[in-house]
């Protein structure tokens, strides 16, 4: 972890979807995350309001280039979403934990930005070789959402999507396409990103069934290092920080109820 | 080049090398914080509060950001006197600055823990008497419960003391005096002003702990006349606590009457800022007043 001050290469809205941004830094020297951890980005460089660092996973990693695809949210995201090319930014990472290698096949389940940190997991994937092993269930709300499909179909992953409206591909939820997958034969890895319900989604169709199953949580933070307690997750073992102790955790770790209650 | 003024010190009988202080709550007991900042650039560090039981804290979301300032209910999660004394007493004399161990609870608690503590690691105690997120027994408000339970302190140890004191703006003097008398050797002035968010969607508070308190930048005006009225009321040191985050924050603080500058949301958002608050203090030491240059 380490505070990197470094340019930004562009700042740009992705064709057909207006409330999101692909943000491309420069890489700074030694800055080697893994897939699941996230940086802290400074959105306001000068002033203090909005005042805090937020929360981003990390969509794409090249030798040059960081890139987060972020959803312009609230206060904090409209002003980074301000910023533009050549201005230099200060981010904090790498952050967190990540998620945990394993053999065998891999589903990936991505509601909405959830995606975009799984990008970076579904690269990972294709660098090894084991992206034909690979599936994405990509749920959004509607086809706006799925601009995300491309970019996981470039690395060979196998894609299946639902919109809510059913605009695009299934009607429905993406925890319906996840039962329908795990009714196949074989038994993968679960690596989960998205809302909390859904996600609470992702242990229900789980659990009890030997399946591993990890899913990245997202809280509001302040520090993102571990320092101010603010990231609290209900865990069946009491509070655990979203930040150092996650924010990838084992879904029978999290205490769901509370979770979902509280999100 | 000028030699660059030693900004070092001696707060309550600690010996700082300059007047920078990590506040407790934002900067853990040094060990994850290390990797962030050079903690060597730093006059000390306040850690955690502990209190005597473990606290599990308060229910998410615990952070609310509100303009230029921050909303915190933590409250006062800690592993308990009793890891504290075990896993990190021990390790902080290995830290390359002083320590100040945060403290809260009643008399017999607070007693027990100043004791056990004296030579365990610590440089000094700081009493945390003000935490907006806990009721009871951890909020005593008046200066003759806040003198009585600081003597109880005092008597169980000889290390340096200091008391944090909550924000009451009509009593500060009061309070600063209670702290004088029953012996302390310096202050922290002040803690979190109490506060409150709403989520205008959902049409209830924000934080899961209903209330909470408010740091950052926008409380600065606020801990400044603190601060001047402690000063107006005792000699002890003050470490100046709440909002500052740069240079003219920093040196407002001095001219406040504080001798230590505390920082504490600051570490959140930028936590490299002290580089250029000590470059600003370096020359506020060596110019006279209408000398300083402005920041641009
Ligand atoms: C580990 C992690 C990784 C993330 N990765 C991405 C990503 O890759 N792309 C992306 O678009 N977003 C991501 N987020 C969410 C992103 O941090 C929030 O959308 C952002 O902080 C909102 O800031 P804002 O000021 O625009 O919104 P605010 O005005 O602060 O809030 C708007 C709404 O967003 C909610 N919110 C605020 N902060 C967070 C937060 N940290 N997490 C969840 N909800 C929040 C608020 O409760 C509110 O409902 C991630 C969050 C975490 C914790
Ligand atoms: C997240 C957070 C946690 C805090 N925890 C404590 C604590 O445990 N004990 C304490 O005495 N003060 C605590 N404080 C208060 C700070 O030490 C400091 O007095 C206050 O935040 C004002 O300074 P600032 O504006 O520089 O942050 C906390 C503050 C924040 C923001
Ligand atoms: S965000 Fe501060 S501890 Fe996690």
């Amino acid at each position: 972890m380490r505070d990197y001050d470094t340019l930004i290469l562009a700042n740009r809205r992705p064709a057909g979807v207006d409330d999101c941004r692909r943000l491309l830094l420069r890489r700074p020297a030694g800055f080697t995350p893994r897939p699941g951890q996230f940086i802290q980005i400074e959105v306001n460089r000068a002033g203090t309001d909005p005042l805090l660092r937020r929360p981003f996973s990390i969509a794409d990693l090249q030798p040059e280039t960081v890139t987060v695809i972020y959803r312009v949210q609230g206060r904090g995201t409209a002003r980074l979403a301000e910023r533009r090319r050549g201005e230099a930014i200060r981010f904090l990472g790498p952050l967190g934990k990540d998620y945990p290698a394993a053999d065998g096949p891999c589903l990936l389940v991505a509601g909405g930005m959830g995606a975009a940190g799984l990008l970076f997991l579904a690269r990972r994937l294709a660098e090894l070789g084991r992206a034909g092993s690979a599936t994405l269930l990509l749920g959004c709300r509607d086809r706006n959402g799925l601009f995300f499909r491309t970019a996981f179909q470039k690395l060979g992953v196998r894609t299946v999507c639902a919109t809510e409206d059913g605009s695009a591909g299934r009607a429905g939820l993406v925890t319906d396409l996840l039962r329908n997958e795990l009714n196949r034969d074989r038994k993968p890895v679960v690596y989960a990103c998205g809302p909390a319900a859904m996600l609470a989604g992702v242990h229900e169709a789980t659990r009890g069934t030997g399946i591993r199953a990890y899913v990245s949580l997202e809280t509001v933070m302040a520090c993102g290092s571990g320092l101010c307690r603010g990231c609290a997750v209900p865990t069946r073992a009491g509070y655990r920080m979203a930040c150092t102790d996650g924010p990838v955790f084992a879904a029978e770790e999290i205490d769901w109820k509370a979770y979902v209650e509280n999100a | 080049m000028s030699k660059t003024p030693d900004l070092a010190l001696r707060f309550a009988g600690i010996k700082l090398r300059n007047p920078l202080v990590l506040l407790s709550g934002t900067a853990g007991a040094g060990r994850e914080i290390k990797k962030l900042v050079e903690l060597g650039r730093f006059g000390a560090l306040c850690t955690k509060t502990v209190t005597f039981q473990p606290r599990p804290g308060n229910p998410p979301p615990r952070i609310a950001e509100t303009p230029s300032g921050l909303v915190n209910s933590i409250g006062l999660e800690n592993p308990g006197f009793a890891r504290f004394l075990e896993e990190t007493a021990p390790g902080l004399r290995s830290l390359p600055l002083p320590v100040i161990a945060s403290i809260a609870g009643n008399g017999p608690e607070l007693s027990r823990m100043a004791e056990a503590l004296t030579g365990a690691g610590p440089a000094g105690l700081e009493i945390n008497l003000s935490c907006p997120n806990v009721g009871g027994a951890f909020n005593p408000t008046a200066p003759t419960e806040i003198e009585r339970l600081l003597r109880e302190v005092r008597r169980a140890t000889g290390l340096p003391l200091l008391a944090k004191l909550p924000p009451d703006f009509y009593r500060i003097g009061d309070l600063a005096r209670a702290a004088e008398t029953a012996g302390c050797d310096g202050l922290t002035v002040a803690n979190t002003l109490p506060a409150m968010v709403f989520d205008l969607k959902l049409r209830k508070p924000r934080l899961g702990g209903i209330t909470g308190g408010l740091s950052g930048p926008a409380v600065l005006p606020v801990s400044l006349y603190l601060v001047h009225r402690a000063r107006q009321a005792v000699g002890l040191p003050i470490i100046g606590s709440g909002g500052v985050h740069d240079a003219d924050g920093a040196v407002s603080m001095l001219l406040a009457g504080a001798q230590a500058i505390g920082l504490g949301t600051v570490n959140f958002f930028r936590p490299l800022a002290y580089r250029e608050i000590l470059q600003a203090l370096a020359e506020f030491r060596t110019a006279g007043p209408g000398r300083r240059k402005p920041t641009p």
